[in-house]
């Protein structure tokens, strides 16, 4: 099998702001299948720019791109396109082929691995081996989206070819795209396994996890200093034959110290000294040896408000460490015993994925309530809550918006799971039955205790505050229309979600219950402390022949601009006004600041009122990110003058 | 025998259920659609015949809910504006719609004449200036319930030869104002810039569909020919009959004229304009509204200058900041 079957070659023309891409020249006949490559390339050429490549693994097939010329207007003007079987068409296997690999198909294999001693011996050198370490990181944690600040051509080809061979010596395939050098996002989400970007928007890498930036630097630098010995010590401890990606973790943190931490006092900061090792001394030039600290965050001050007491947790650093065991009983938390003579890898395996317990538990009259070890890392957490009667579609816009979540590095978002537990939980139990499954969610039942549905590492931008988590709750909407209930997040939320269903708008008294008793709670809070309010028009489907609402829901996910949040705002209050709702507008009137919004997290109704019932149209939800992106510029996470305009 | 049909009148907004016989003999009817024929049984003797139009099966079906939608949406948009003055001719009529179950419809009147495509060559000069007339006003109507179609052609547009009228139909690709752009396929021919896959970009306007309209002008005036460059206008006697405005028909969709434009500062025939209300001026009066809200509780927060632009883009006619006439 031939690992190049087609080739086709783009020019890009500025067409007003933009540019469009046509077809110039191709191996083949097959009109059609040109056709469909030039689809599913589209939104990658739209991406990438020059000098650059792209490797793009779409399952059975891949293609490699290079993007060559581009000036003032457009990224790039010419990009050749390889495309094959991904089993033979690899990302290692484009990188090595000839900078001006040109002509037909046979002679792209003439020119396979010709590259490979030149980009193994830069893939070694020390500028590389620091830019691949946060990949690597991200990629041992399984992250499947991983940004990078712009690097020149040869040193970003270099790291990629890195990850590849360090990834196949581990044994891990997953398959891995990259572009070299972008320009933003792409609008895609169409590759298989991980996704590389060095984009010019980005202007740093999203920190790893200490515990996997340690683990990854170490490899990085045996791999700098001895591939082969590399190779040979993963293959004696077996782990290119690890069952699954935490069982080959778990081997990896077996690997034999190589070099001695240069924090000898464990109460300091631990560090890990990455020594490129003589072999590599004759033929790179002497570079400073870089030394990352992994050091754990110290918590923020104040001290962390825990949302489920509202008691304050000081000393974040020194709490103890839990883990959920399943095995015990029917699961229950348990200590995790820590030996004080580990390294900090070590450490960092023990402790990954653990939860601290609020120190509030050690009240006999409290019940012991957990939080994940990471949650009080990043300055004081953004809590939103999802507010609305029974029946109203909090939950399903919940899971919809989280669903989507990807879709936020269209606005320069990155988006990391707080715990990956709890992440998984609300992925398999209501995202994936929602979303793949067209599957009508269960309520939030009406005896549920308030709980992190689910929480994110949410960045945008650098420097300090740029990382925040951001805490999602879902309360039933039957607890809060009762007075004497009053959830204890809402005393310490940073932004709320109130959801209208479109049948509620007209019925007598609507919101009265739910809506007043929660800002009756709002007004009870110092003015300084009132939260932010995205009211959703939810279900938007049911009145999408109504104006504003088919505008809106046919608007698009749209930009940060503040003018079109203010538009849709006046729009859905001009609507509730309209109908006569003017209790569903007083979160507008009562918060610090607001937005409305249309949303539809199925894009059309269920089948029947029976709870088991399906979606029959499939799910396509409509503007659910917009309401979830309005909240971060309003509470704080995402900064600058455009977005702190945002909700006024 | 027959089977009874639940639909929504377009005409009323009730629910209603007649019993109809149903045609089994499918055909294509705009994209990703489907037609056949439907007699209900109205009382008179070969019943009420229409056309319910539903969603491909298969994997385009998706798609097909989309245009389906976009069909009942425009549809109920225009007897909406049309009230008691009488629905439009111009425009296909949608007689009612299902929209919420798994196999929705609409049931459309059938189209009037035959496709410019195979009539349009036979026009003479006095059908001509009917055919003109009729067009724009279509779009006016259109314009009015703040809707674009997207979608215009000579298989889309039909000309009664014995009446001698125009008709637009398939709104199948039509969408509402401030809606984003999506891609139309099809023939370069008939679809604008902004349209195309390759170059889609911006949100649908009043100035969406006279790039395909003008150029349906010039299709019909010239006899079936395509219009190749601007010359080609005066040549025609189109660039004349339209007072120099159809230059900027072919620019950025911003700077078009619309269709009312084109009606009262080219072909200056006021008489012929529908008299509708503007489909902008509630949007304007909600917003100002809010605005009014939004001023007590933020003083000192400003109108961002470009706050009106999706609805009223010609800046000239109002105070900065404000809707026309100052108001916010």
């Amino acid at each position: 099998m031939n690992a190049v079957d087609l080739v086709i070659t783009f020019r890009a023309r500025a067409v007003g702001d933009g540019f469009a891409v046509a077809v110039t020249a191709t191996s083949t006949r097959d009109n059609q299948r040109v056709a469909t490559w030039q689809r599913r390339l589209d939104p990658w050429l739209h991406a990438g720019a020059a000098p650059g490549l792209g490797y793009l693994d779409f399952g059975t097939e891949a293609a490699f791109i290079r993007f060559e010329g581009g000036g003032k207007n457009l990224p790039w003007l010419s990009a050749r396109v390889l495309v094959g079987p991904s089993s033979e068409l690899t990302g290692g296997y484009a990188l090595e082929l000839s900078d001006e690999a040109g002509g037909g198909v046979s002679r792209v294999a003439a020119q396979a691995g010709q590259r490979r001693q030149l980009i193994e011996q830069r893939a070694r050198s020390a500028d590389a081996v620091a830019r691949l370490t946060p990949v690597l990181a991200h990629a041992l944690r399984e992250e499947r989206r991983v940004t990078m600040p712009p690097v020149g051509p040869q040193l970003a080809e270099a790291v990629m070819w890195g990850l590849l061979a360090v990834l196949r010596m581990t044994g891990d395939t997953t398959p891995v795209s990259f572009l070299t050098s972008a320009t933003g996002a792409s609008r895609s989400d169409d590759t298989a396994g991980m996704l590389v970007s060095f984009r010019a928007d980005v202007p740093a890498p999203l920190p790893p996890d200490p515990g996997f930036a340690a683990l990854a630097a170490d490899l990085a630098g045996r791999f700098a200093a001895d591939p082969a010995g590399l190779r040979a010590t993963l293959a004696s401890l077996g782990v290119p034959g690890a069952a699954d990606a935490r069982d080959r973790v778990s081997r990896l943190l077996t690997l034999p110290p190589r070099a001695k931490p240069g924090g000898a006092d464990r109460g300091g900061t631990p560090t890990v000294t990455i020594n490129p090792g003589d072999p590599l001394a004759s033929t790179l030039p002497p570079t400073p040896t870089p030394t990352i600290p992994v050091a754990r965050v110290a918590p923020a001050e104040p001290a962390v408000m825990c949302p489920m007491c509202l008691g304050d947790i000081r000393d974040w650093d020194s709490l103890d460490f839990w883990r959920w065991d399943p095995t015990v009983g029917d699961g229950e938390y348990v200590r995790i015993d820590i030996p004080s003579d580990l390294n900090p890898v070590q450490r960092a395996r023990f402790t990954h994925g653990a939860y601290i317990r609020c120190p509030a538990s050690s009240d006999v009259t409290k019940v012991a309530h957990y939080l994940p070890a990471r949650y009080g890392q990043f300055g004081p957490p953004v809590l939103l809550g999802f507010v609305g009667l029974t029946q109203s579609g909090k939950t399903h816009l919940l899971a919809s918006m989280i669903g989507e979540l990807g879709r936020l590095s269209e606005f320069g978002i990155d988006v990391t799971e707080l715990d990956r537990a709890t992440h998984h939980d609300f992925l398999e139990n209501s995202v994936k039955p929602l979303i793949a499954g067209n599957k009508v969610l269960p309520g939030t039942p009406d005896d549920a205790t308030t709980t992190l549905t689910d929480a994110f590492i949410i960045r945008r931008g650098t420097g300090p505050g740029s990382e925040r988590v951001v805490a999602l709750f879902d309360v039933s909407g039957g607890d809060l229309a009762r007075r004497d209930t009053t959830k204890e997040f809402l005393w310490i939320a940073n932004g709320l979600f109130f959801v209208i269903d479109p049948d509620h708008i007209k019925a007598s008294k609507v919101g009265d219950d739910t809506f007043s008793n929660v800002l009756d709670i709002m007004g009870s809070r110092p003015s300084a402390q009132r939260p932010s309010a995205a009211i959703v028009l939810n279900k938007a489907d049911k009145v999408r022949f109504e104006e504003p609402v088919a505008r809106w829901l046919r608007a698009g996910n749209g930009d940060l601009d503040p003018a079109e949040f203010l538009r849709e705002s006046a729009d859905v209050y001009a609507y509730l006004e309209q109908q006569q709702a003017t209790a569903l507008i007083k979160p507008y009137l009562a918060c610090a600041k607001a937005t409305l919004h249309v949303a539809s997290p199925t894009g059309g109704a269920q089948e029947g009122e029976d709870k088991a019932s399906r979606y029959p149209r499939g799910v396509t939800p409509q503007r659910v990110l917009r309401p979830l992106v309005a909240m971060l510029a309003m509470t704080g996470v995402l900064t600058g003058p455009q977005v702190e305009q945002i909700g006024v | 025998m027959a089977d009874m049909l639940r639909f929504r009148r377009a005409s009323t907004g009730e629910q209603d259920q007649v019993p109809a016989r149903v045609d089994d003999v499918e055909t294509p009817a705009g994209e990703f659609l489907t037609a056949r024929v439907v007699r209900l049984e109205d009382g008179t003797t070969d019943g009420l015949e229409l056309l319910q139009h539903r969603p491909v099966n298969g994997d385009r079906r998706q798609a097909g809910y989309l245009r389906l939608d976009n069909e009942i949406l425009a549809g109920r948009r225009l007897h909406e504006l049309a009230g008691w003055h009488g629905y439009p001719p111009e425009v296909t009529r949608l007689y009612g719609d299902e929209a919420t179950s798994a196999d929705p419809f609409a049931l459309f009147e059938g189209p009037q004449g035959e496709p410019l495509r195979e009539v349009g060559e036979y026009l003479d000069n006095q059908s001509f200036d009917r055919f003109v007339a009729g067009l724009l006003t279509a779009l006016c109507w259109l314009a009015g319930a703040g809707i674009a179609h997207r979608g215009i052609s000579p298989d889309t547009v039909t000309w009664d030869i014995q009446d001698g009228t125009v008709q637009l139909g398939d709104l199948s690709r039509s969408a509402p104002f401030g809606a984003a752009r999506t891609p139309v396929g099809g023939s370069w021919a008939w679809v604008a810039p902004e349209s195309r896959p390759d170059s889609c970009y911006g949100t649908v306007g009043p100035g969406d569909d006279l790039w395909a309209a003008v150029r349906l002008l010039y299709f019909v005036r010239s006899r079936g020919k395509s219009l190749e460059n601007r010359g080609q206008l005066a040549e025609a006697g189109l660039a004349q009959l339209f007072n120099g405005m159809l230059d900027a028909v072919f620019g950025p969709p911003e700077g078009r004229p619309t269709a009312r434009d084109l009606v009262e500062h080219g072909l200056r025939r006021h008489h012929i304009l529908p008299s509708v209300e503007d489909a902008s001026k509630r949007l304007v009066q909600g917003r100002a509204s809010f605005l009014n809200a939004r001023a007590r509780l933020h003083p000192d927060a400003p109108v961002p200058p470009d706050f009106w632009d999706d609805i009223l883009p010609a800046r000239g006619q109002r105070a900065p900041g404000g809707p026309p006439g100052g108001a916010g």
